[in-house]
């Protein structure tokens, strides 16, 4: 019988350490900061975010009026922009080799910049958007609902109230709204946000000089946005 | 050229061979030259040991040595093989190696870098990610966060981990953390800088460093620059007074860069005071246009490399166009290989009196004849390749090439080129004339001059047509390719007159005109039976072709296929073909190349006039790897022979075996290299020959062993940090005939020995010195007095150099010291100083200053006939500015 009531509470506690095994598990780290921005971890007070600082799994980050942060993930250096006025829950497991990744966005507006196009998912109260491609906007409003703006590949927009899905293509704005409701339209780039830690849109240019096997220079450009 | 290189043996030339060279580094060679006047052209032929032809780059004095650099894009896994040729006045040549260099070039042996091989230990490569700051990323100073992620590493000791922040280690400063490494650098200062992590895997071998760069300074929120430039502008000014001859040289040189993001405009130019009408151009002005990845235009001076049996990286000055669509390039060249050069610069350099022509006429007058020399026709060039790249996997391709000199290029008369007159023409005072003077002089005795109008005794123009194919093709995922190359050359040697009608061929090579040529007729005038080709047989008329290519009785060869031989045969053993079969494997630890090359006797490309011909190569050759790359072991065979033509009676053969070997185990330890190399020669003779009454013996049966051991060891003395290098090399002849020959016989072949100790010295950061010691000692064999013998030259080398840095590295101060022992049958001693300042005027602005002076001394020798004392050998003073520029952002 005692045996039993242990083997219980050890069920019924499971999910607690699961919760604290997973709640340390660091997978991020915040590359850049402009203005002020600060983070809640376990339900304690919030406190200043600073660059360096590593985000542990179930981190809230609080942005206030003009801020900005930049986090990467440290399995694949996908990039999540978060601007400001935004509340972002970050959850990530671990496996093996990689880390799933669940964005909670509260209310705010994020970009996602996803390396590998599996195990990201940005979540609001209305909508899931689950990553097939790279580079999105997601802007939660909790009151009209949520915008995607589709910058690179392919999302898949859920609204959470209907069920209803939809493919955001690049230069696509998917809307899911509180009445379940989803809709896409060309996107207006007047209403895409602006990256603070890009360039405006340019494209730029990466060059990489390098040595191939007989020893001749090469020079490797890469152009990207 | 041989004869001359053997006679002129008992020069000095002092050449210490590198260890080694380094795989995507400049290599410098250097050589001194004891005890002679200057030479009249210093040139370092280079070539691949793979490839037939040479390149050849000018030595450059620089004081106490002579210095030519090969460029990094010629030091390859191939290998490389050089030879060193000095040419004098009245034909003298020096050369490295003295005997027969050009069949017997210095095989150097390439390494990879070993700066690369300490940091490559382990080929294991760490999957960090990094996280901040992006590569290239430009940042504000109090932006600036290092951090990279671990979290995909497997198998790495963290407490390995070190970071280096442009080389200086901040290791202890970093936080590593659950796969996470950051750092903060408190303030970095604005410019570039590099981030290196090293580390360890858990069994202790190092592995392969990550490292990334940024930039710290202001950023630009938006670039407004649709075009970037940069450039460099460089003067030399040198006075230099050597043996006597006093050389003054000043020279501008530039390079610009013009990006435009969407092209590229690069030019390179060359103004220098050495430019002379009499020689080839010295200035050089160059230009590549890039558009995009598929169409590049160069312009100006050029160094095309189509193919090696074609033209392959010799001086084009015209127009170059190449065109990458990916399944179809296309190549094509257009301008001058030789510019025109109307005469040289002293007498009868540009007119001969040619007596041989003189006639006299019947009122006793006589007509006499002015020949051109000294001349140099326009070489003009044409050549075109069309290949594709089928699926990435089959390469297929055609070319052609068309060479020929511009009879017309060259002006017949010539105001002011004197020429000298004999006592041959009656009537007028020997001496220096020119064509106006000689002219009136003549027609003063009653008599005539002319001047001869074509067919000239001075050089003989040229016509080169080249054509030929490629394919290949790869296997096992590319690790292993197939390549074929063919290729046909027609030449004319000389294409005074033009092309042969159809009716002058029917004469060419007989005097009958029969329609048949080479039909022979015995005293009855019946037809001899033999191979005659009719006239009528012949589909085309030469004269036609006579814009493509000049045939006449000068043409080798005169019919290029063998109809007598089967059809196969006949293709692939054609005289004036060369054709190369390669299969190369390229795997990690491996590469392996087995090769069949061979150029016909009566191959000829003027777009590559150092390609070697008669001649059939194997090769199998192999360069591997051991022990995680801390041993590499090349070795191989080759077999080199002239046995193309059946006609060959005693072909030279040539065996090589060789195996270098190279130890770099790691940082801060030592590094060896040994290389082994034994020549084989015979030419099949077995019996004496019999020319002109007297038996003499031109047997070939011998063997050199070319043997060479180099070891560098890192030493920490007293805080001070030293390399030393011992080298040891010896060029070892035997002669396997010697009990067969006659006392008397000369086997013309000189042993080498050499020893060199060099230690470089970091004495901290601002001082560092380099001394050396070295011998090169030689055993020329010569025949005296019916008796082989041999006489020992000696060179002995001493010499020390300090460079020394301050006021902020803004000011370099450099110094050398150098004694050199010259014993022979003379003895002498050349002493040198050579000194000099560089400054850092600013980032983008330095200036350097120069000077030297060697004096020679030749002591008593014993009362024989030399004056003894001293003198000045060389002096000089070099004076240099260099000037960067760009509208990039700044760093600072």
């Amino acid at each position: 019988m005692i045996k039993k009531l242990q083997k219980r509470k050890i069920i019924a506690l499971f999910p607690l350490f699961l919760c604290f095994a997973m709640a340390g598990e660091k997978i991020a780290v915040v590359t850049k900061i402009i203005g002020k921005a600060e983070y809640v971890r376990e339900e304690k007070s919030p406190k200043n975010l600073k660059r360096g600082f590593v985000v542990e799994n179930g981190d809230e980050i609080l942005t206030k009026a003009g801020a900005f942060v930049a986090l990467v993930f440290i399995d694949d250096r996908s990039a999540l922009k978060i601007r400001e006025k935004s509340e972002v829950v970050i959850n990530g497991k671990k496996n093996v080799n990689r880390i799933s990744k669940k964005i909670d966005l509260n209310n705010g507006t994020i970009r996602a910049q996803v390396k590998t196009n599996r195990n990201f998912l940005v979540q609001t109260s209305v909508s899931v958007a689950s990553v097939k491609g790279t580079d999105f906007w997601v802007i939660s409003n909790d009151k009209v609902g949520d915008s995607i703006i589709g910058l690179e590949g392919l999302v898949t927009l859920s609204n959470r109230i209907s069920g209803e899905k939809i493919d955001i293509k690049p230069g696509i704005t998917g809307i899911s709204s509180n009445d379940g409701s989803l809709q896409a339209f060309k996107s207006d780039p007047k209403n895409t946000p602006r990256d603070l830690i890009q360039s405006d849109g340019q494209d730029k240019k990466l060059e990489i000089i390098f040595k191939d096997s007989a020893g001749k220079q090469k020079k490797l450009i890469i152009d990207y946005k | 050229m041989l004869t001359q290189i053997a006679t002129g043996q008992q020069k000095n030339l002092y050449h210490t061979p590198p260890a080694n060279a380094v795989k995507g580094q400049n290599l410098i060679i250097s050589t001194s030259l004891v005890d002679i006047s200057s030479p009249i052209e210093a040139v370092l032929y280079y070539k691949t040991s793979l490839s037939d032809s040479y390149l050849e780059i000018s030595f450059i004095n620089k004081g106490f040595n002579w210095e030519a650099t090969i460029p990094k894009f010629a030091i390859t896994d191939d290998g490389l093989e050089y030879v060193i040729v000095f040419r004098f006045s009245q034909d003298r040549i020096l050369s490295y190696p003295r005997i027969d260099p050009f069949n017997n070039p210095y095989s150097l042996q390439v390494i990879e870098n070993p700066l690369e091989q300490k940091s490559s230990l382990s080929n294991e490569a760490a999957e960090i990610l990094i996280l901040s700051p992006d590569i290239g990323e430009v940042l504000e100073p109090k932006e600036v966060f290092i951090a990279a992620s671990f979290f995909l590493t497997q198998n790495i000791d963290e407490s390995s981990v070190r970071v280096l922040l442009n080389d200086t280690e901040v290791t202890s400063k970093i936080i590593f953390e659950d796969d996470i490494l950051s750092y903060s650098p408190n303030s970095l200062t604005r410019g570039d800088y590099a981030i290196k992590i090293l580390m360890k895997n858990k069994e202790g071998d190092s592995i392969r460093p990550f490292s990334w760069g940024f930039t710290v300074g202001q950023k630009i929120k938006q670039s407004k620059n649709v075009v970037s430039y940069k450039g460099r502008v460089s003067n030399r000014l040198s006075s230099e007074r050597i043996s006597g001859s006093v050389l003054n040289v000043a020279e501008v040189q530039g390079k610009f860069n013009m990006d435009f993001n969407w092209a590229q405009l690069d030019v390179v130019n060359r103004i220098t005071s050495r430019e002379t009408p009499y020689l080839q151009p010295q200035n050089r002005f160059g230009g590549k246009f890039k558009f995009g990845n598929f169409l590049k235009v160069s312009f100006g001076d050029f160094y095309p490399r189509m193919n090696e049996f074609m033209i392959d990286g010799k001086r084009v000055r015209g127009l170059e166009l190449n065109t990458d669509f990916k399944w179809v390039k296309f190549d094509f060249i257009q301008g001058e290989l030789n510019r025109v050069v109307q005469e040289q610069r002293f007498s009868n350099g540009g007119y001969r009196l040619n007596s041989s022509l003189s006639t006299k006429n019947n009122d006793g007058t006589f007509t006499y004849f002015l020949d051109r020399t000294g001349y140099t026709f326009k070489r003009n060039i044409v050549a075109a390749k069309l290949s594709s790249d089928l699926f990435d996997r089959f390469k297929l391709g055609v070319h052609f090439m068309s060479v020929r000199d511009d009879t017309n290029s060259v002006k017949l008369n010539l105001s002011n080129a004197m020429f000298s007159s004999d006592t041959l023409v009656i009537g007028i005072t020997p001496g220096q004339y020119n064509f106006d003077t000689f002219n009136s002089a003549v027609k003063g005795v009653g008599s005539q001059l002319r001047v001869v109008s074509s067919d000239w005794s001075g050089k003989k123009p040229n016509d080169n047509l080249l054509m030929g194919f490629n394919f290949g093709t790869s296997f096992d995922d590319k690790k292993l390719n197939l390549d074929f190359d063919w290729n046909l050359s027609l030449y004319n040697r000389n294409t005074w007159g033009g092309a042969l009608s159809k009716s002058n061929l029917d004469t060419a090579l007989d005097d009958s005109l029969d329609g048949y040529i080479g039909q022979q007729y015995d005293a009855a005038g019946m037809k001899i039976d033999g191979d005659v080709i009719s006239i009528s047989q012949i589909p085309f008329d030469p004269l036609a072709l006579e814009d493509v290519f000049i045939l006449n009785t000068n043409m080798t060869p005169l019919v290029p296929y063998d109809i007598n031989s089967n059809l196969l045969s006949g293709l692939i053993n054609m005289p004036s073909s060369a054709f190369r079969f390669s299969l190369k494997g390229n795997y990690t630890n491996s590469k392996i190349l087995i090769e069949y090359r061979q150029i016909g006797p009566e191959y000829v490309t003027l777009g590559n006039p150092f390609l070697r011909n008669n001649t059939r190569q194997f090769t199998i050759s192999d360069r591997a790897s051991f022990f995680k790359n801390k041993l590499f072991v090349n070795f191989g065979f080759k077999h080199l022979d002239n046995k193309i033509l059946r006609t060959t009676v005693n072909p030279l053969n040539t065996n090589t075996f060789f195996a270098n070997f190279n130890f770099i185990l790691g940082p801060g330890l030592p590094s060896y290299a040994i290389s082994l190399q034994s020549i084989g020669k015979n030419n099949e003779k077995t019996k004496l020959d019999s020319v002109g009454g007297s038996i003499i013996d031109l047997r070939e049966d011998s063997n050199i062993s070319n043997n060479m051991f180099a070891v560098t060891i890192p030493i920490k003395a007293y805080g001070i940090m030293h390399n030393v290098t011992l080298n040891m090399g010896n060029i070892t002849n035997l002669d396997n005939l010697s009990s067969k020959r006659d006392v008397g016989y000369l086997f013309p072949k000189t042993d080498t020995r050499t020893i060199a100790l060099n230690i470089t010295s970091e004495i901290s950061k601002d001082l560092n010195t380099i001394s050396q010691v070295s011998q090169t000692k030689l055993d020329i064999p010569s025949v005296s007095n019916n008796s082989l013998q041999k006489t020992s030259y000696v060179w002995t080398n001493l010499s020390s150099s300090a460079n020394y840095r301050l006021v902020d590295d803004r000011i370099l101060l450099k110094g050398t010291l150098t004694l050199i022992d010259n014993n022979s049958k003379i003895r002498s001693q050349l002493i040198g100083f050579r000194g000099g300042i560089d400054y850092n005027y600013r980032s983008n602005l330095t200036a350097s200053l120069m000077s030297f002076i060697r004096i020679n001394y030749i002591g008593n020798n014993k009362g024989l006939s030399y004056e003894e004392g001293f003198d000045i050998n060389s002096s000089g003073i070099i004076f240099n500015i260099n000037y960067n520029f760009n509208n990039e952002p700044k760093a600072s």
